[in-house]
């Protein structure tokens, strides 16, 4: 049996903020995902964008998959090259694309991407991808900014009862 | 490479007797077809000739989407289906269907601006369309199930994130105003396309996509798609759609929640009802309703247009979920058939539909009327042809079907006649009966702008005010003048006549665009202002729109003259595959002359002079640049829009059939 890997020595980072999505309100439109794959792709595709919706319309129910950008980032540790890292502003988990080898350990060891839309892989550029909460735009994430009925919201680092 | 913007570049064509499967560039039709529409109507004028029945093989069935389709601009996740249609009677031609949900977004990440269908298949198939690569599966093992059941069945096959189009037992029997149905509620429903598909033996279209869809200016749509958004959330007419005002009972129940029933739609237009106990059958019932199958569900006491017939909730959800699953058309059965079957009732004409009593307040009635009807049983299998051709076979009721049906086999609609439901009053459906003359079919799929809004906005706001805006719309204050009579009515049917050709063609979805009225403007008329952008009209919407997204610069001045061009061309179709004349488009007469249903502002039932309207549609031939004793496009007009060959094919037939009037 493989020797379990120990996470890479590094501390605890400080907390991020995080985009949360209420579904009793989510009506199911899927512009987040419009929005966010055309901000930082300059296209439409959900298959780009680093917020899913999940919809069963027989059910009538629907999931909304998105980074949960957490206090202790299993994939931030994971990372065999140092490729994730924490933003100064918001504390996003980022994956610096041009340091990401493609291996995929980040996908695997995150506990909420079993259906793979939280860290996605890239099959044009070899990467993965994430939600960076919209690093550096001036009025926060696109998604919760074009959220037609406010069921997205942004939850500032602040609020977050983490140290850091 | 050439990065294309909006459209994704191939058209697919399936013949479904020799298997064989190809693709067509887009860029062949686009930009100057612009979509949707614009492109079906080429393809017809190219490939489609006279005689062409419904249900032959040379029939092609087309799914369109446009440079729109699968983009952030609201309400676009729109697709247009184009065919020779069975419901049409007494003829069936060529027209369109529209259908919203997620459909078309899913077919452009694949890859596809759209699909043509042609041939036979043998037995049972349905096509499976992953990232491009196509397949033509066998459905044997789905035939006969129903519209849900199938879907659930391909979605376990191919994963739940598959978006599909499939019909039912309707559409398999060949039942005349059978829809094509997407997720619960869907449709592609007037026109019998599902009849097509039926004849085709194709069961479903299974799409899964992972591509995108480029847009040329990314920041500037972002910021004028959500000055949209944030303008039209709330003020999608003067009421607040659901579900603010649902029944908080009703919401504990049975979960009912509002929600957009295309994909990108920033509205709530649907209602989501989950798990709902049958009446009729110990079935749980999920359905989105919304359009015609709110009227189902609707309350007793609620504002809508009137009904003569009552479900209740349990009952109206069954029935609504009943009808599509086995694939049949809600507007012909709530508008037309009940209508009819009614006033048959009333008229000692049929009291009975084997065995089972008419009454439309009877749940049970409904279950067996439907079943019947799709399956071709006993008289279902003359129902199934639709109710004028019915009242033809069974010789009962005609006289009630002029009554009810304004032309071309499609029951009324918003048109101030007919059935109760439909409310607008004089002089606002002189416009919708110009619409209707002109058209291949109920023009209201996308042409609601005008008599539906001056019906609801009226209610809400000053006379004064709507005039206001229809002077910056149209050209006059006429267009919203209650007492302006018949002055003023062609202008504004050939500027919805163009936004429907737009609507249909980009696509966006009918009840939210034109952007014209507007909540929260000091004027209520739509506008938004953007850093960097300006202000931007409602009225320039739609241009702007094409510009960000194609990256191709038009103004609206040149995008309605693309409109007007794609008018042109299906009515060049029509002439030359089907003799489309004035005679026909006069042949509406009858039924406006029937007294209006709502009486309006002018304080007594109107009904439509004969004399008046003729020379109406003399001005509007006149505008539109079209013989006035003919009703066909001139070769000049022709010309002038950019479409020689179309000019000189109608040049041909001309030559033709004068020289056989000159034999004869």
């Amino acid at each position: 049996m493989p020797k379990k890997r120990e996470p890479a020595a590094r501390d605890i980072p400080p907390a991020s903020g995080k985009v949360m999505a209420d579904l009793e309100v989510c009506h199911q439109c899927g512009i987040c995902e419009m929005v966010c794959s055309l901000y930082h792709e300059g296209a439409c595709s959900p298959s780009l964008s680093r917020i899913s919706l999940l919809r069963n319309p027989f059910t009538g129910e629907g999931v909304v998959e998105v980074c949960r950008q957490c206090a202790y980032p299993d994939c931030y540790f994971v990372c065999p090259v140092d490729a994730i890292t924490i933003d100064d502003e918001t504390g996003a988990r980022v994956i610096v694309e041009e340091e990401c080898n493609g291996c995929g350990k980040c996908a695997q060891s995150c506990p909420f991407n079993e259906k793979g839309t939280i860290l996605r892989h890239s099959s044009k550029d070899k990467v993965y991808f994430k939600c960076d909460l919209c690093q550096g735009r001036e009025a926060g994430p696109a998604c919760v900014e074009a959220c037609p009925w406010k069921a997205l919201t942004f939850i500032p680092r602040k609020r977050r009862r983490v140290k850091g | 490479m050439k990065r294309t913007c909006g459209w994704v570049g191939k058209i697919l064509r399936v013949d479904l007797s020799s298997k064989k499967v190809a693709t067509i560039p887009t860029e062949e039709y686009g930009p100057e077809y612009v979509g949707g529409r614009g492109i079906a109507a080429r393809i017809a004028w190219d490939e489609l000739f006279a005689g062409v029945g419904c249900f032959d093989a040379a029939n092609p069935l087309m799914i369109m989407t446009g440079p729109f389709t699968g983009t952030m601009v609201p309400s676009s996740g729109r697709s247009e289906f184009f065919t020779v249609a069975p419901q049409i009677y007494p003829n069936p031609w060529f027209t369109r269907s529209g259908i919203g949900g997620w459909f078309g977004s899913e077919l452009k990440y694949a890859g596809l601006d759209g699909i043509i269908v042609e041939g036979k298949a043998e037995n049972p198939v349905y096509l499976w369309i992953n990232d491009g690569k196509v397949r033509i599966v066998s459905a044997e093992d789905l035939w006969g199930q129903d519209a849900y059941a199938t879907q659930q069945y391909l979605m376990r096959k191919h994963g739940s994130g598959v978006k599909i189009v499939c019909i039912g037992p309707a559409g398999e029997n060949l039942v005349r105003w059978s829809i094509i149905l997407s997720d619960t509620t869907n449709a592609a429903g007037q026109g019998g396309f599902g009849a097509v598909m039926g004849s085709k033996k194709l069961k479903a279209i299974v799409v899964k996509g992972s591509g995108e869809v480029n847009i040329a200016s990314a920041k500037e749509l972002i910021d004028f798609c959500l000055a949209i958004t944030r303008d039209y959330v709330g003020c999608a007419g003067p009421t607040e759609r659901p579900p603010a005002k649902a029944d908080p009972e009703l919401q504990l129940a049975y979960g009912l929640k509002g929600m957009p029933c295309s994909h990108a739609c920033p509205w709530r237009w649907g209602w989501m009802w989950r798990e709902v106990p049958g009446k009729v059958y110990p079935s749980l019932n999920t359905i989105l309703t919304k359009c015609m199958s709110t009227d189902y569900v609707r309350c007793k006491d609620s504002a809508g247009p009137p009904k003569d017939w009552y479900l209740g909730e349990r009952a109206g959800v069954e029935v609504a979920t009943l009808s599509n699953k086995l694939g049949l058309n809600q507007w012909e059965l709530n508008v037309g058939l009940i209508p009819w079957l009614e006033k048959c009732k009333k008229g000692g004409l049929l009291s009975h539909i084997d065995g089972h009593e008419i009454d439309a307040n009877n749940p049970e009635f409904w279950v067996a009327l439907l079943k019947k009807i799709s399956h071709r049983e006993g008289i279902g299998d003359t129902l199934a042809e639709g109710v004028p051709r019915a009242a033809d076979i069974l010789g009962k009721g005609k006289d009630i079907v002029k009554e009810l049906y304004p032309a071309y086999g499609f029951s009324g609609h918003w048109d101030g006649h007919g059935d109760r439901y439909n409310e607008p009053f004089f002089p606002f459906w002189i416009t919708a009966a110009i619409q209707w003359a002109t058209d291949t079919r109920d023009p209201l799929n996308s042409g609601h702008g005008y008599v539906q809004n001056f019906t609801w906005w009226s209610k809400v706001r000053s006379w004064k005010e709507l005039m206001r805006i229809a002077e910056i719309v149209y050209g006059s204050k006429k267009a919203a003048d209650p007492y302006a009579g018949y002055e003023f009515k062609v202008e504004p049917a050939i500027w919805h006549q163009h936004e429907s050709i737009l609507k249909d063609s980009l696509l966006l979805c009918d009840q939210a665009w034109p952007r014209v009225y507007d909540l929260h403007t000091d004027d209520h008329y739509a506008r938004v202002t953007i850093p960097g952008q300006g202000r931007i009209d409602g009225k320039f919407f739609e241009a702007h729109l094409f510009t960000l997204v194609t990256g191709i610069r038009v103004t609206d001045e040149e995008l309605r003259k693309r409109a007007e061009a794609i008018f042109n061309l299906e009515r060049a179709l029509q002439v030359r595959n089907y003799h489309r004349s004035r005679e026909n488009d006069l042949a509406l007469i009858p039924y406006f002359e029937t007294p209006e249903n709502t009486i309006g502002p002018t304080g007594k039932r109107e009904s439509l002079d004969r004399k008046k309207f003729t020379k109406l549609m003399d001005t509007y031939y006149e505008m539109r640049g079209w013989d006035k004793n003919t009703g066909w496009p001139t070769t000049a007009k022709l010309r002038e829009l950019g479409l020689t060959d179309v000019a000189e094919g109608l040049e041909k037939l001309l030559l033709r059939s004068n020289q056989q009037n000159s034999t004869e």
